[in-house]
């Protein structure tokens, strides 16, 4: 009898390629994960500031203003609002203290701004965010709203760095 | 011979479903995780106790935070030196000569120059003293942390009831000045408080300057 030969099927499927597709895409999205943490986590970490209550500052409401040296992004209860400011050409002393010199107008939106803030200066005060940019001219900055009796604070913050203000959390 | 007739050995196609499973929950899973990581490394919160700027009667620690360095400012003390090497007019007669001379008289102490400078603003005299200084003088954030640092040596030697600590700084020292301002606060218990300063400016301290004050 002739011999039959019988061919052996083997079922047998290779994994490899799909362990291959499989190990690939975790490679890439591991690869996608640690970049962007790395991104959040450095460069593009921003700050949220949390007040800590201390006695100076009593009950009082900061309004934090981010300052560039050019314009003043204010964080007002109603909004974000950008607002242009520049230096006085000149002082003027009187009785030991330095004032601008007249004739300089102030753009309607610091104006309206310094009216506001000076409205509710007992319940409210502003917080500087003072970029690097803006350390040259801050303190002549700050003086329109020392002259108009609103209390200031300020903290220096990176150039690039957002910031905001957090209440949810008051610490004493 | 019967030619051998070879088979093609069969393949069988296996279900691919399994498979196809394994990889997509295995993606959904990690796309997943990218999106919470995402969203705890975004907002970094910070703690800080706001600051608000309050006259004090404690005396201020000045330091100039400059190049990376922290250098301690004695302007009180330089400043009375310079006064004592300018003197006083002779008489009513050389009173104009005796303010023109305080222009470029020069002190200097262990870490700066003092510069005297002497103007007429619209018709007012105006005295200011330039603090210059001087190259390598001063602790870099390093030498800062350590326990024996010339900072805390500095601030060991006041108290914290009659003195604050004030820093002056410039764009290229923040970090300095973080850390010092941790060291006195934090530490050492001294009140604080920082004045910027313009990266191109240099520091001057005149007869009409600001008060420095307490945050």
């Amino acid at each position: 009898m002739p011999r039959s030969y019988q061919s052996q099927t083997s079922d047998h499927f290779d994994l490899l390629p799909f362990i291959a597709i499989l190990m690939c895409m975790l490679g890439c999205l591991l690869m996608v994960t640690m970049s962007i943490a790395a991104l959040s986590i450095g460069p593009g970490v921003g700050e949220g500031w949390i007040p800590r209550r201390s006695p100076e500052m009593k009950n009082m409401t900061p309004i934090l203003i981010e300052w560039d040296g050019e314009k003043a992004i204010i964080h007002d209860e109603d909004g974000i609002k950008v607002a242009k400011w520049s230096e006085p050409s000149g002082y003027l002393l009187s009785n030991g203290t330095w004032y601008p010199l007249k004739g300089r107008t102030l753009s309607a939106d610091i104006s309206a701004f310094l009216e506001s803030m000076s409205k509710r200066r007992a319940t409210h005060y502003a917080l500087f965010a003072v970029r690097p940019s803006g350390f040259g001219n801050f303190q002549l900055f700050a003086d329109e709203f020392r002259g108009r009796k609103i209390d200031v604070g300020y903290e220096p913050i990176r150039q690039d760095k957002p910031v905001r203000l957090i209440e949810e959390k008051v610490i004493q | 011979m019967r030619r051998r007739r070879i088979r093609d050995s069969q393949f069988g196609e296996p279900s691919l479903v399994p498979m196809a499973d394994l990889l997509s929950n295995t993606v959904g899973a990690v796309v997943f995780i990218l999106i919470f990581t995402v969203l705890a490394a975004g907002g970094v919160v910070i703690l800080k106790r706001l600051p608000l700027e309050h006259s004090t009667k404690a005396k201020p620690l000045n330091f100039y935070c400059v190049n990376g360095r922290i250098i301690p400012l004695d302007n009180s003390g330089l400043s009375k030196k310079l006064n004592e090497k300018w003197g006083r007019p002779y008489s009513i007669f050389a009173v104009r000569s005796w303010f023109n001379s305080f222009n470029n008289l020069e002190v200097e102490d262990e870490y700066f120059i003092a510069r005297g400078e002497s103007k007429m603003i619209s018709g007012t005299p105006d005295l200011s003293i330039l603090f210059i200084p001087k190259e390598g003088k001063g602790e870099t954030k390093e030498e800062l942390g350590r326990e024996d640092s010339e900072f805390r040596k500095l601030l060991a030697e006041k108290n914290s009831e009659d003195y604050f600590v004030h820093f002056l700084v410039k764009p290229d020292s923040l970090d300095i000045f973080y850390k010092a301002r941790e060291i006195a606060s934090e530490k050492m218990k001294y009140g604080s408080g920082w004045s910027p300063v313009g990266q191109d400016d240099r520091l001057r301290f005149g007869s009409y300057g600001r008060e420095s004050k307490e945050q």
